[in-house]
């Protein structure tokens, strides 16, 4: 079974507290990305306005080979300024755990899904695709989770993000969770790993195997806090656990790698 | 002692550090050697494995730790009677030799076997190696090709033959290390055996510190592991070593508990747990807010009464587009005596006539 690989380097990666891309630097590194044959890149958060948006607006432009995304909060103002952009794809975040609902939104676990639904409608009429994410699924009720999931599902939305947001997942969990979520609904899942305790590698290769057939990966593993599922550790483990990725050129995607890392850490 | 586990089941946390450090040849002073065994035992760790030459070099060992000593020739044996230590680990070469085996017997101390494993099937036929050779433990080294949850199984029964258990001790070639140890951990194993950071071995073993971690946030909460003294353990491992930890390493990193996004300095100034997987102090750490291009209005708020500066509203708007555009041009966040110079007077007007 193929797994696709989203890349959220200047997105998840650029969040990494002190990182700032220049447009140049950002341009270069999607230039880079395509050239490694990542499926999707996820160019950054087009609600930053000024740099961010301008950025985000030349890579969509760009025609690379790579699906471009932009990733939105759940409003429309976020949504709108991501249609703005032209991105193939519009992601919108959902925050799906007690936590973020309630003391971050202070709402509910219904407006949540209501919102969600007229989220997904505005966005969908100025862009190819619109996936949803589900912000801390980890710490979030499951019963909770599929209900998001199959809101979405109503509304037209084919691929959902499971976001162990704080990094506190265990490959049991994760492999069972998704195996739950693809015998009960017809949903591609993409896997976004944290890696807080050292597993986001692991985690993301537990739920490859699962059935998740898109996996967010960053470039150095960079990204909030211990960072993301690194790309190049994740290529590597998969080759040997799931046989796949034989015909990427590993020398070529080291040097890439290389390239982007001096760009990160000049 | 054991470390207990959801009221239930006990687990002894082994630390390889110190063989590791000595094999790739750094010197190790016996100050050195003491203080690292004392900020290990410090943060939970029940064994310290240790070799002929580390005891040498050290002396006396120090009372009130629990060593675990390498034993791979007979002059080894001597070590263990003249330190009292009570426990030892041996290799698949050493169990064949009876003279040594017959020695070890005589001596009443614990033996572990250190058993190579890399697939499930190399696993099931380990089983049973050291059974009927007096061996308490069965330690599995390796485990880099296992992927899929049959090894669970074979832990399972493994820990009903051996009194001492199952100790896992993975290696690091594929980055799941700290993740099966884990779930060793979570599944009947006895012992798990990790090194600082991940040290040592050709492609490195579980970090000792993302077990721990793993342990006190995903497995027990209430475990009596106290891991505040992980900057210590690092201060000293780097002191020893010469190796600098890398700032985003899960755990110990010195960059990650720093967060500048406004998403999540919104989040967090309402409630920390929003995003982070445990509070910062768990680890000895604190948060720390950075200002620079993915910081919001809040943020800079926040950073700015840190700072014991006020501004109007407008001002604030002005400060957060020179913010962000600063650290696009510099490359980086802003640190807070930029931040201050760019409030102080004259700064916000000079940076508004650019603007």
């Amino acid at each position: 079974m193929g797994v696709e690989i989203v890349d959220t380097t200047l997105r998840d990666g650029e969040q990494k507290a002190g990182i700032a891309f220049a447009p140049e630097e950002k341009i270069r590194i999607a230039s880079m990305l395509d050239e490694l044959g990542i499926y999707q890149i996820e160019a950054g958060i087009p609600a930053m306005g000024g740099h961010e948006k301008r950025s985000i607006a030349r890579i969509a432009g760009m025609g690379l080979k790579s699906k471009i995304s932009t990733w939105s909060r759940m409003n429309k103002n976020d949504i709108n300024q991501a249609l703005e952009c032209g991105a193939e794809i519009i992601h919108i975040s959902v925050p799906c755990s007690d936590i973020q609902i309630f003391s971050k939104l202070n709402k509910s676990r219904e407006w949540v899904i209501d919102n969600m639904k007229s989220c997904i409608a505005y966005a969908a009429g100025g862009c190819s695709e619109v996936t949803i994410g589900m912000e801390d699924a980890s710490r979030a009720d499951f019963k909770f989770l599929m209900q998001v999931m199959a809101a979405a599902l109503e509304n037209g939305v084919k691929r959902v993000r499971y976001a162990d947001t704080v990094g506190v997942l265990y490959r049991q969990r994760i492999y069972n969770e998704i195996v739950k979520i693809r015998n009960e609904l017809d949903v591609e899942i993409e896997m976004h790993a944290h890696n807080d305790l050292g597993m986001a590698v692991a985690n993301s290769i537990a739920a490859a195997k699962a059935g998740a057939r898109y996996i967010d990966c960053t470039i150095g593993g960079i990204g909030e806090r211990a960072g993301n599922c690194s790309y190049n550790q994740f290529i590597e483990a998969a080759r040997e656990h799931m046989g796949i990725f034989q015909n990427i050129d590993l020398n070529r995607a080291m040097e890439i790698q290389a390239d982007i890392m001096k760009i990160i850490y000049r | 002692m054991p470390l207990k586990i959801n009221d239930s089941s006990s687990l002894t946390i082994i630390d390889r550090t110190l063989p590791e450090i000595y094999m790739s040849e750094v010197k190790m002073s016996r100050l050195d050697i003491i203080d690292l065994c004392w900020a290990l035992k410090d943060i939970g760790v029940d064994l310290i494995e240790i070799n002929r030459d580390i005891c040498a070099k050290v002396g006396k060992l120090p009372a009130g730790i629990d060593f675990l000593l390498r034993v791979r020739k007979r002059e080894d044996l001597h070590v263990l009677q003249k330190a009292s230590i009570r426990s030892c680990i041996i290799g698949e070469e050493q169990m064949s030799d009876s003279k040594l085996m017959e020695e070890l017997k005589s001596t009443g101390v614990s033996v572990s076997l250190e058993y190579r494993v890399d697939t499930v099937q190399e696993l099931l036929m380990a089983c049973k190696s050291g059974l009927d050779k007096g061996i308490s433990r069965l330690r599995i080294l390796g485990l880099s090709r296992i992927s899929s949850f049959k090894w669970i199984e074979a832990i399972k029964e493994i820990s009903t033959l051996y009194g001492g258990g199952v100790d896992i001790c993975a290696e690091n070639s594929l980055y799941c290390a700290t993740a099966l140890t884990v779930e060793g951990a979570m599944n009947g194993a006895g012992s798990v055996t990790a090194s600082f950071s991940g040290y040592g071995g050709e492609n490195g073993f579980a970090a000792l510190e993302e077990v721990l971690a793993s342990i006190k946030t995903i497995i027990d909460p209430y475990t009596r592991l106290d891991l505040k003294k992980l900057p210590n353990l690092k201060k000293k491992f780097t002191h020893i070593t010469g190796r600098s930890v890398s700032g985003i390493k899960p755990v110990i990193g010195r960059d990650i508990f720093k967060y500048e996004s406004g998403i999540h300095a919104d989040g967090i100034g309402k409630n920390p747990l929003t995003y982070e997987p445990f509070d910062p102090a768990m680890v000895g750490q604190q948060r720390r807010l950075v200002i620079g291009k993915h910081s919001g209005k809040k943020s800079v708020m926040h950073k700015l009464k840190e700072l014991g500066i006020t501004l109007g509203l407008e001002e604030l708007d002005v400060l957060l587009q020179i913010v962000k555009d600063r650290s696009v041009e510099m490359k980086r966040s802003l640190d807070d005596i930029e931040i201050i110079r760019i409030c102080t007077a004259g700064g916000l007007e000079a940076w508004e006539l650019k603007l």
